[in-house]
Protein backbone atom coordinates (compact mmCIF):
# COMPACT_ATOMS: atom_id res chain seq x y z
CA UNK A 1 0.00 0.00 0.00
CA UNK A 2 3.24 2.08 1.09
CA UNK A 3 4.63 1.84 -2.48
CA UNK A 4 0.90 2.25 -4.27
CA UNK A 5 0.95 5.80 -2.31
CA UNK A 6 4.72 6.60 -3.48
CA UNK A 7 3.77 5.63 -7.06
CA UNK A 8 0.33 7.69 -7.33
CA UNK A 9 2.62 10.62 -5.57
CA UNK A 10 5.50 10.33 -8.55
CA UNK A 11 2.42 9.83 -10.63
CA UNK A 12 1.21 13.05 -9.79
CA UNK A 13 4.84 15.05 -10.15
CA UNK A 14 5.49 13.75 -13.14
CA UNK A 15 2.11 15.21 -14.10
CA UNK A 16 2.56 18.43 -12.38
CA UNK A 17 6.26 18.38 -13.96
CA UNK A 18 4.77 17.83 -17.98
CA UNK A 19 1.79 20.59 -17.29
CA UNK A 20 4.76 23.16 -15.76
CA UNK A 21 7.95 22.10 -17.88
CA UNK A 22 6.96 19.52 -20.93
CA UNK A 23 7.32 21.46 -23.84
CA UNK A 24 8.82 25.67 -24.77
CA UNK A 25 5.24 26.43 -25.99
CA UNK A 26 7.08 28.83 -28.32
CA UNK A 27 4.57 28.38 -31.16
CA UNK A 28 1.64 29.31 -29.10
CA UNK A 29 3.99 32.36 -27.45
CA UNK A 30 5.01 33.69 -30.77
CA UNK A 31 1.50 34.31 -32.49
CA UNK A 32 0.34 35.48 -29.06
CA UNK A 33 2.85 37.54 -28.84
CA UNK A 34 2.41 39.05 -32.57
CA UNK A 35 -1.74 39.51 -31.89
CA UNK A 36 -1.30 41.25 -28.76
CA UNK A 37 0.97 43.53 -29.21
CA UNK A 38 -0.07 44.35 -32.55
CA UNK A 39 -3.36 45.11 -31.26
CA UNK A 40 -1.23 47.22 -28.01
CA UNK A 41 0.72 48.73 -30.87
CA UNK A 42 -2.91 50.01 -32.84
CA UNK A 43 -4.16 51.11 -29.76
CA UNK A 44 -1.62 53.17 -28.13
CA UNK A 45 -1.08 55.19 -31.65
CA UNK A 46 -4.75 56.25 -31.25
CA UNK A 47 -3.31 56.88 -27.32
CA UNK A 48 -1.21 59.57 -28.53
CA UNK A 49 -3.74 62.25 -29.46
CA UNK A 50 -4.76 61.71 -26.30
CA UNK A 51 -1.61 62.45 -24.83
CA UNK A 52 -2.43 65.58 -23.39
CA UNK A 53 -4.10 63.85 -20.67
CA UNK A 54 -0.96 62.48 -19.81
CA UNK A 55 0.99 66.06 -18.99
CA UNK A 56 0.76 69.29 -17.64
CA UNK A 57 -2.66 70.05 -18.55
CA UNK A 58 -4.28 66.15 -17.53
CA UNK A 59 -7.59 66.19 -15.11
CA UNK A 60 -5.14 64.27 -12.78
CA UNK A 61 -2.31 66.16 -12.00
CA UNK A 62 1.22 63.95 -11.53
CA UNK A 63 1.22 64.73 -7.78
CA UNK A 64 -2.40 63.71 -7.41
CA UNK A 65 -2.04 60.45 -10.07
CA UNK A 66 -2.37 57.70 -6.60
CA UNK A 67 -4.90 60.16 -4.88
CA UNK A 68 -7.59 58.13 -7.06
CA UNK A 69 -6.96 54.76 -6.19
CA UNK A 70 -8.58 53.71 -2.81
CA UNK A 71 -6.14 52.87 -0.24
CA UNK A 72 -7.04 49.10 -0.97
CA UNK A 73 -5.61 49.29 -4.91
CA UNK A 74 -3.14 52.01 -4.27
CA UNK A 75 0.25 50.91 -6.19
CA UNK A 76 3.18 50.45 -4.06
CA UNK A 77 5.73 51.52 -6.76
CA UNK A 78 5.41 54.81 -9.09
CA UNK A 79 6.29 53.76 -12.04
CA UNK A 80 5.62 56.76 -14.69
CA UNK A 81 9.40 57.50 -13.89
CA UNK A 82 9.52 60.25 -16.54
CA UNK A 83 8.10 64.17 -16.17
CA UNK A 84 4.94 65.45 -17.47
CA UNK A 85 6.42 67.19 -20.31
CA UNK A 86 7.98 64.41 -21.61
CA UNK A 87 5.24 62.35 -22.06
CA UNK A 88 4.59 62.58 -25.18
CA UNK A 89 8.36 61.22 -26.29
CA UNK A 90 8.05 58.36 -23.86
CA UNK A 91 5.18 57.22 -25.62
CA UNK A 92 6.31 57.52 -29.01
CA UNK A 93 9.16 55.28 -27.35
CA UNK A 94 6.67 53.17 -25.88
CA UNK A 95 4.95 52.83 -29.58
CA UNK A 96 8.35 51.84 -31.06
CA UNK A 97 8.56 49.11 -28.40
CA UNK A 98 5.38 47.66 -28.97
CA UNK A 99 6.44 47.83 -32.63
CA UNK A 100 9.50 45.95 -31.80
CA UNK A 101 7.78 43.59 -29.65
CA UNK A 102 5.20 42.96 -32.80
CA UNK A 103 7.30 41.80 -35.32
CA UNK A 104 10.01 40.03 -32.67
CA UNK A 105 12.64 42.10 -32.05
CA UNK A 106 12.09 42.90 -28.50
CA UNK A 107 13.69 40.22 -25.65
CA UNK A 108 13.05 40.14 -21.98
CA UNK A 109 14.74 43.41 -20.90
CA UNK A 110 12.88 45.57 -23.71
CA UNK A 111 9.57 43.42 -22.88
CA UNK A 112 9.87 44.64 -19.32
CA UNK A 113 10.27 48.40 -19.98
CA UNK A 114 7.83 48.14 -22.83
CA UNK A 115 5.68 46.90 -19.70
CA UNK A 116 6.94 49.78 -17.18
CA UNK A 117 5.94 52.27 -19.35
CA UNK A 118 2.41 50.43 -20.61
CA UNK A 119 2.07 50.23 -16.56
CA UNK A 120 3.31 53.92 -15.79
CA UNK A 121 0.63 55.55 -18.12
CA UNK A 122 -2.04 53.29 -16.32
CA UNK A 123 -1.17 54.89 -13.53
CA UNK A 124 -0.71 58.18 -14.15
CA UNK A 125 -4.27 59.03 -15.40
CA UNK A 126 -6.31 56.03 -13.93
CA UNK A 127 -9.44 58.05 -15.39
CA UNK A 128 -9.04 57.58 -18.86
CA UNK A 129 -8.24 53.76 -19.51
CA UNK A 130 -9.94 51.46 -21.79
CA UNK A 131 -10.82 47.67 -20.27
CA UNK A 132 -8.19 46.99 -23.11
CA UNK A 133 -5.38 48.75 -21.53
CA UNK A 134 -5.83 47.44 -18.51
CA UNK A 135 -5.59 43.31 -19.35
CA UNK A 136 -3.34 44.05 -22.69
CA UNK A 137 -1.03 45.74 -19.85
CA UNK A 138 -1.64 42.43 -18.12
CA UNK A 139 -0.88 40.19 -20.32
CA UNK A 140 2.23 41.89 -21.49
CA UNK A 141 3.50 41.37 -17.86
CA UNK A 142 3.07 37.93 -18.34
CA UNK A 143 4.46 37.83 -21.47
CA UNK A 144 7.56 39.57 -20.96
CA UNK A 145 8.86 37.03 -18.76
CA UNK A 146 8.63 34.21 -21.87
CA UNK A 147 9.99 33.09 -24.60
CA UNK A 148 7.66 34.57 -27.11
CA UNK A 149 10.34 35.94 -29.25
CA UNK A 150 11.46 33.27 -31.14
CA UNK A 151 8.49 31.88 -33.28
CA UNK A 152 6.71 33.81 -36.00
CA UNK A 153 9.28 36.51 -35.78
CA UNK A 154 12.01 38.55 -37.85
CA UNK A 155 14.81 37.09 -35.60
CA UNK A 156 13.97 33.82 -38.09
CA UNK A 157 15.53 35.86 -40.84
CA UNK A 158 18.99 36.22 -39.18
CA UNK A 159 19.16 33.55 -36.61
CA UNK A 160 22.21 30.54 -36.73
CA UNK A 161 21.23 28.32 -33.91
CA UNK A 162 18.41 26.12 -34.17
CA UNK A 163 16.22 27.06 -30.95
CA UNK A 164 15.61 24.17 -28.68
CA UNK A 165 13.11 24.01 -25.59
CA UNK A 166 15.67 22.78 -22.41
CA UNK A 167 13.91 21.55 -19.93
CA UNK A 168 16.54 21.95 -17.29
CA UNK A 169 17.56 25.78 -18.16
CA UNK A 170 16.00 28.52 -15.80
CA UNK A 171 15.21 30.49 -18.70
CA UNK A 172 12.69 28.10 -20.70
CA UNK A 173 11.46 27.06 -16.61
CA UNK A 174 10.86 30.77 -16.54
CA UNK A 175 8.92 30.82 -19.67
CA UNK A 176 6.63 28.08 -19.55
CA UNK A 177 5.66 28.69 -15.94
CA UNK A 178 4.45 32.40 -17.61
CA UNK A 179 2.85 30.62 -20.21
CA UNK A 180 0.58 28.97 -18.02
CA UNK A 181 0.07 32.15 -15.68
CA UNK A 182 -1.08 33.23 -18.58
CA UNK A 183 -3.87 30.94 -18.93
CA UNK A 184 -4.45 30.91 -15.58
CA UNK A 185 -5.19 34.56 -15.50
CA UNK A 186 -7.41 34.19 -18.66
CA UNK A 187 -9.10 32.02 -16.42
CA UNK A 188 -9.51 34.11 -13.65
CA UNK A 189 -10.83 37.47 -15.53
CA UNK A 190 -13.84 35.32 -17.62
CA UNK A 191 -14.71 33.68 -13.97
CA UNK A 192 -14.78 37.44 -12.02
CA UNK A 193 -16.50 39.01 -14.89
CA UNK A 194 -19.45 36.62 -14.84
CA UNK A 195 -19.47 36.64 -10.63
CA UNK A 196 -19.67 40.53 -11.06
CA UNK A 197 -22.02 40.23 -13.66
CA UNK A 198 -24.53 38.22 -11.07
CA UNK A 199 -23.98 40.87 -8.53
CA UNK A 200 -26.44 43.06 -11.11
CA UNK A 201 -30.06 43.24 -11.15
CA UNK A 202 -30.58 43.40 -14.70
CA UNK A 203 -27.88 41.01 -15.41
CA UNK A 204 -29.90 38.38 -12.93
CA UNK A 205 -33.22 40.08 -14.62
CA UNK A 206 -31.97 38.49 -17.85
CA UNK A 207 -32.59 42.53 -19.02
CA UNK A 208 -28.65 43.86 -19.23
CA UNK A 209 -28.55 43.49 -22.87
CA UNK A 210 -31.30 45.97 -23.75
CA UNK A 211 -29.89 48.44 -21.60
CA UNK A 212 -26.25 48.10 -23.57
CA UNK A 213 -27.63 47.36 -26.86
CA UNK A 214 -29.77 50.82 -26.91
CA UNK A 215 -27.42 52.57 -24.99
CA UNK A 216 -26.18 55.40 -27.57
CA UNK A 217 -23.20 55.60 -25.89
CA UNK A 218 -22.30 51.86 -25.77
CA UNK A 219 -23.35 51.11 -29.50
CA UNK A 220 -23.35 53.05 -32.80
CA UNK A 221 -25.90 51.13 -34.49
CA UNK A 222 -30.18 51.84 -33.78
CA UNK A 223 -31.16 48.21 -32.62
CA UNK A 224 -34.33 49.77 -31.03
CA UNK A 225 -35.94 47.62 -33.65
CA UNK A 226 -34.82 43.91 -31.23
CA UNK A 227 -37.46 45.27 -28.81
CA UNK A 228 -39.55 43.21 -31.27
CA UNK A 229 -37.69 39.94 -30.17
CA UNK A 230 -37.92 40.30 -26.38
CA UNK A 231 -36.38 37.29 -25.87
CA UNK A 232 -32.70 37.54 -27.74
CA UNK A 233 -32.17 39.93 -24.69
CA UNK A 234 -32.95 37.44 -22.26
CA UNK A 235 -31.12 34.30 -24.55
CA UNK A 236 -28.42 36.80 -25.13
CA UNK A 237 -27.84 37.93 -21.20
CA UNK A 238 -27.66 34.28 -19.63
CA UNK A 239 -25.58 32.59 -22.61
CA UNK A 240 -22.85 35.88 -21.65
CA UNK A 241 -23.12 34.76 -17.94
CA UNK A 242 -22.87 31.11 -18.74
CA UNK A 243 -19.98 31.41 -21.11
CA UNK A 244 -17.66 33.50 -18.83
CA UNK A 245 -18.58 32.03 -15.77
CA UNK A 246 -17.80 28.62 -17.17
CA UNK A 247 -15.24 29.50 -19.28
CA UNK A 248 -12.58 28.37 -17.63
CA UNK A 249 -13.91 24.73 -17.18
CA UNK A 250 -15.38 24.10 -20.75
CA UNK A 251 -11.97 25.39 -22.04
CA UNK A 252 -9.89 22.52 -20.10
CA UNK A 253 -11.95 19.88 -21.55
CA UNK A 254 -9.89 18.81 -24.52
CA UNK A 255 -13.49 17.93 -25.86
CA UNK A 256 -15.33 21.31 -25.29
CA UNK A 257 -12.80 23.84 -26.04
CA UNK A 258 -13.04 24.13 -29.87
CA UNK A 259 -16.93 24.62 -29.30
CA UNK A 260 -16.14 27.34 -26.31
CA UNK A 261 -13.25 29.16 -28.08
CA UNK A 262 -15.67 29.75 -31.55
CA UNK A 263 -18.60 30.99 -29.47
CA UNK A 264 -15.93 33.49 -27.48
CA UNK A 265 -14.72 34.25 -31.23
CA UNK A 266 -18.03 34.80 -32.04
CA UNK A 267 -19.46 36.50 -28.55
CA UNK A 268 -16.24 38.97 -29.04
CA UNK A 269 -16.76 39.87 -32.41
CA UNK A 270 -20.72 40.79 -31.72
CA UNK A 271 -19.26 43.17 -28.85
CA UNK A 272 -16.47 44.54 -31.46
CA UNK A 273 -18.75 45.53 -34.02
CA UNK A 274 -22.19 46.60 -31.67
CA UNK A 275 -20.67 48.04 -29.29
CA UNK A 276 -17.25 49.52 -31.10
CA UNK A 277 -15.27 47.87 -28.81
CA UNK A 278 -12.84 46.18 -31.48
CA UNK A 279 -10.17 46.42 -29.66
CA UNK A 280 -11.29 45.00 -26.59
CA UNK A 281 -12.28 41.95 -28.36
CA UNK A 282 -9.01 41.92 -30.38
CA UNK A 283 -7.31 41.72 -27.47
CA UNK A 284 -9.51 39.06 -25.70
CA UNK A 285 -9.80 36.68 -28.92
CA UNK A 286 -5.53 36.99 -29.08
CA UNK A 287 -5.10 35.27 -26.09
CA UNK A 288 -7.14 32.05 -27.54
CA UNK A 289 -4.39 31.36 -29.32
CA UNK A 290 -2.75 30.07 -25.60
CA UNK A 291 -5.36 27.32 -26.00
CA UNK A 292 -4.43 25.73 -29.40
CA UNK A 293 -2.82 22.45 -30.28
CA UNK A 294 0.81 23.35 -31.25
CA UNK A 295 0.76 21.34 -34.26
CA UNK A 296 -2.54 22.13 -35.26
CA UNK A 297 -0.95 26.04 -35.04
CA UNK A 298 1.68 24.83 -36.89
CA UNK A 299 0.33 23.59 -39.57
CA UNK A 300 -2.10 26.62 -39.82
CA UNK A 301 0.57 29.29 -40.16
CA UNK A 302 2.96 27.02 -42.63
CA UNK A 303 -0.15 27.33 -45.36
CA UNK A 304 -1.53 30.98 -43.87
CA UNK A 305 2.59 32.02 -44.86
CA UNK A 306 3.96 32.46 -48.30
CA UNK A 307 7.07 30.66 -49.05
CA UNK A 308 9.31 33.52 -48.86
CA UNK A 309 7.80 34.17 -45.28
CA UNK A 310 8.22 30.79 -43.97
CA UNK A 311 11.68 31.66 -42.28
CA UNK A 312 9.26 33.44 -39.59
CA UNK A 313 8.02 30.54 -37.83
CA UNK A 314 11.40 28.37 -38.84
CA UNK A 315 12.64 27.60 -35.02
CA UNK B 1 -2.55 35.28 -6.03
CA UNK B 2 -4.51 36.52 -8.99
CA UNK B 3 -7.20 33.94 -8.22
CA UNK B 4 -7.46 35.20 -4.45
CA UNK B 5 -7.10 38.92 -6.12
CA UNK B 6 -10.00 38.87 -8.44
CA UNK B 7 -12.35 39.46 -5.10
CA UNK B 8 -9.10 41.26 -3.33
CA UNK B 9 -12.26 42.80 -1.37
CA UNK B 10 -13.52 39.20 0.20
CA UNK B 11 -12.12 37.84 3.76
CA UNK B 12 -9.55 35.67 1.56
CA UNK B 13 -8.30 38.53 0.15
CA UNK B 14 -8.00 40.75 2.86
CA UNK B 15 -6.40 38.05 4.64
CA UNK B 16 -3.78 37.14 1.77
CA UNK B 17 -3.70 40.67 0.50
CA UNK B 18 -1.41 41.41 3.12
CA UNK B 19 1.41 39.81 1.95
CA UNK B 20 1.61 40.44 -1.90
CA UNK B 21 -0.17 43.75 -1.85
CA UNK B 22 2.96 45.39 -3.05
CA UNK B 23 3.30 43.00 -6.20
CA UNK B 24 -0.29 42.80 -6.92
CA UNK B 25 -1.04 46.31 -6.53
CA UNK B 26 2.17 47.66 -8.74
CA UNK B 27 1.33 45.11 -11.86
CA UNK B 28 -2.16 45.33 -11.51
CA UNK B 29 -3.51 42.08 -10.68
CA UNK B 30 -5.56 43.44 -7.83
CA UNK B 31 -8.16 44.44 -10.01
CA UNK B 32 -12.10 43.65 -10.24
CA UNK B 33 -13.05 42.52 -13.24
CA UNK B 34 -16.30 44.10 -14.28
CA UNK B 35 -17.66 44.75 -17.69
CA UNK B 36 -20.94 46.38 -17.96
CA UNK B 37 -21.49 45.16 -13.92
CA UNK B 38 -22.93 44.35 -11.75
CA UNK B 39 -25.31 46.57 -14.25
CA UNK B 40 -25.09 48.53 -17.42
CA UNK B 41 -24.92 52.10 -16.95
CA UNK B 42 -27.56 54.53 -18.32
CA UNK B 43 -26.75 57.68 -20.86
CA UNK B 44 -24.82 60.09 -19.08
CA UNK B 45 -22.79 63.40 -19.29
CA UNK B 46 -22.06 66.38 -17.26
CA UNK B 47 -23.59 69.86 -18.23
CA UNK B 48 -21.70 72.38 -16.41
CA UNK B 49 -21.39 76.52 -16.68
CA UNK B 50 -18.87 78.47 -16.24
CA UNK B 51 -18.96 81.64 -14.91
CA UNK B 52 -16.99 84.80 -14.83
CA UNK B 53 -17.15 87.48 -12.15
CA UNK B 54 -15.45 90.48 -10.98
CA UNK B 55 -14.03 90.94 -7.04
CA UNK B 56 -17.83 92.02 -6.11
CA UNK B 57 -19.57 89.35 -7.26
CA UNK B 58 -20.50 91.21 -10.92
CA UNK B 59 -20.56 89.07 -14.10
CA UNK B 60 -17.34 90.17 -16.20
CA UNK B 61 -17.95 88.32 -19.04
CA UNK B 62 -20.37 86.22 -20.37
CA UNK B 63 -20.93 82.97 -19.25
CA UNK B 64 -20.00 79.82 -21.03
CA UNK B 65 -22.14 76.70 -21.49
CA UNK B 66 -20.38 73.09 -21.77
CA UNK B 67 -20.71 69.44 -22.30
CA UNK B 68 -18.54 66.46 -21.12
CA UNK B 69 -17.76 64.76 -23.03
CA UNK B 70 -19.01 67.30 -25.75
CA UNK B 71 -20.74 64.69 -27.62
CA UNK B 72 -23.19 64.13 -25.36
CA UNK B 73 -24.76 61.42 -26.48
CA UNK B 74 -21.37 59.95 -27.46
CA UNK B 75 -22.04 59.55 -30.73
CA UNK B 76 -18.60 59.95 -31.94
CA UNK B 77 -17.03 56.71 -31.40
CA UNK B 78 -13.24 56.90 -32.52
CA UNK B 79 -11.11 55.79 -29.66
CA UNK B 80 -9.57 59.25 -28.77
CA UNK B 81 -12.98 60.58 -28.29
CA UNK B 82 -14.35 57.74 -26.44
CA UNK B 83 -11.67 57.70 -23.71
CA UNK B 84 -13.41 60.97 -22.77
CA UNK B 85 -16.17 59.21 -22.41
CA UNK B 86 -14.67 56.72 -19.70
CA UNK B 87 -13.21 60.01 -18.09
CA UNK B 88 -16.38 60.94 -17.28
CA UNK B 89 -17.79 57.66 -16.08
CA UNK B 90 -14.99 57.63 -13.81
CA UNK B 91 -15.15 60.97 -12.52
CA UNK B 92 -18.49 60.99 -12.03
CA UNK B 93 -18.77 57.76 -9.93
CA UNK B 94 -17.15 59.49 -6.74
CA UNK B 95 -18.24 62.92 -6.35
CA UNK B 96 -15.56 63.94 -4.38
CA UNK B 97 -13.71 63.70 -7.71
CA UNK B 98 -15.64 66.70 -9.33
CA UNK B 99 -14.39 69.01 -6.61
CA UNK B 100 -10.83 67.62 -6.45
CA UNK B 101 -10.12 66.99 -10.37
CA UNK B 102 -12.94 68.09 -12.78
CA UNK B 103 -13.41 71.57 -11.47
CA UNK B 104 -9.62 72.65 -11.33
CA UNK B 105 -9.49 71.55 -14.68
CA UNK B 106 -12.05 73.27 -15.97
CA UNK B 107 -11.17 76.68 -13.94
CA UNK B 108 -7.50 76.26 -15.65
CA UNK B 109 -8.85 75.51 -19.29
CA UNK B 110 -10.89 79.11 -18.78
CA UNK B 111 -8.81 81.57 -17.19
CA UNK B 112 -10.40 84.44 -15.33
CA UNK B 113 -13.14 81.74 -14.35
CA UNK B 114 -14.60 82.22 -10.98
CA UNK B 115 -17.05 79.41 -10.67
CA UNK B 116 -18.15 76.51 -12.10
CA UNK B 117 -22.20 75.81 -12.23
CA UNK B 118 -22.04 71.23 -12.32
CA UNK B 119 -24.92 68.66 -13.08
CA UNK B 120 -24.93 65.08 -14.21
CA UNK B 121 -27.43 64.28 -16.57
CA UNK B 122 -28.66 61.64 -16.42
CA UNK B 123 -31.15 60.11 -19.38
CA UNK B 124 -33.06 56.90 -18.14
CA UNK B 125 -33.29 53.75 -20.31
CA UNK B 126 -36.32 52.58 -19.82
CA UNK B 127 -37.06 48.92 -19.24
CA UNK B 128 -37.52 46.23 -21.53
CA UNK B 129 -41.32 45.55 -20.21
CA UNK B 130 -41.64 49.17 -19.80
CA UNK B 131 -41.12 49.55 -23.64
CA UNK B 132 -42.70 46.50 -24.67
CA UNK B 133 -45.94 47.19 -22.82
CA UNK B 134 -46.14 50.84 -24.39
CA UNK B 135 -45.19 49.81 -27.32
CA UNK B 136 -47.51 52.70 -29.28
CA UNK B 137 -45.79 55.44 -27.10
CA UNK B 138 -42.75 56.75 -29.11
CA UNK B 139 -39.60 55.72 -27.62
CA UNK B 140 -38.04 59.39 -26.61
CA UNK B 141 -40.99 59.51 -24.39
CA UNK B 142 -40.13 56.74 -22.26
CA UNK B 143 -36.51 58.50 -21.78
CA UNK B 144 -36.82 60.20 -18.88
CA UNK B 145 -34.09 62.49 -17.82
CA UNK B 146 -32.94 64.00 -14.46
CA UNK B 147 -30.55 66.50 -13.48
CA UNK B 148 -27.90 64.84 -10.29
CA UNK B 149 -25.11 66.17 -8.39
CA UNK B 150 -26.23 69.49 -9.08
CA UNK B 151 -23.65 72.05 -7.65
CA UNK B 152 -21.65 75.11 -8.11
CA UNK B 153 -17.93 75.49 -7.31
CA UNK B 154 -15.48 77.97 -6.97
CA UNK B 155 -12.70 78.37 -8.84
CA UNK B 156 -9.45 78.58 -6.83
CA UNK B 157 -7.49 81.73 -7.91
CA UNK B 158 -3.88 81.01 -9.35
CA UNK B 159 -1.59 82.24 -6.68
Amino acid sequence: MFIAAKNQVKNFQKLVNDFLFGEGHFERLGVFRFLLCGVMFYIACWRQLNVDQYGPNSLIPAANAFDVFSEFYKPYLKLFFWPDTLASTVHWIYIGLLGLATVGLSNRVLMILTWVIAQGFIQRNFSVLFGADVIGTLFLFFLSFTRCNEYFSLRGFFRKKKVVYNQNSWSDQLSTVFFRLLQLQLFTIYAYTGFEKLKGQTWWDGTALWTVLVNPQFTSFDLLFLKNFPTFFAIGTFVTIIFEVYFWVMVSIKRTRFLWLCLGVLFHLMIGVLLGLMSFSLVMISTYVLFSYRTNLRQFMEKALPVRFQKLISL
Amino acid sequence: MMIVMGNGSSFLGRYLGQYYFPVANTTGVNTTWNFFSPDPAHIMYVHYIVHFEDDYGNPSKDPKEYFYPEQKDGSNFAMNVRRHNYMMRFMIIDPTRVAQFFVPWVCKQNPGSTKVQFALILNRIPSLDKVITLKDTPYSDLLTTEELNQNVYSCQKPS
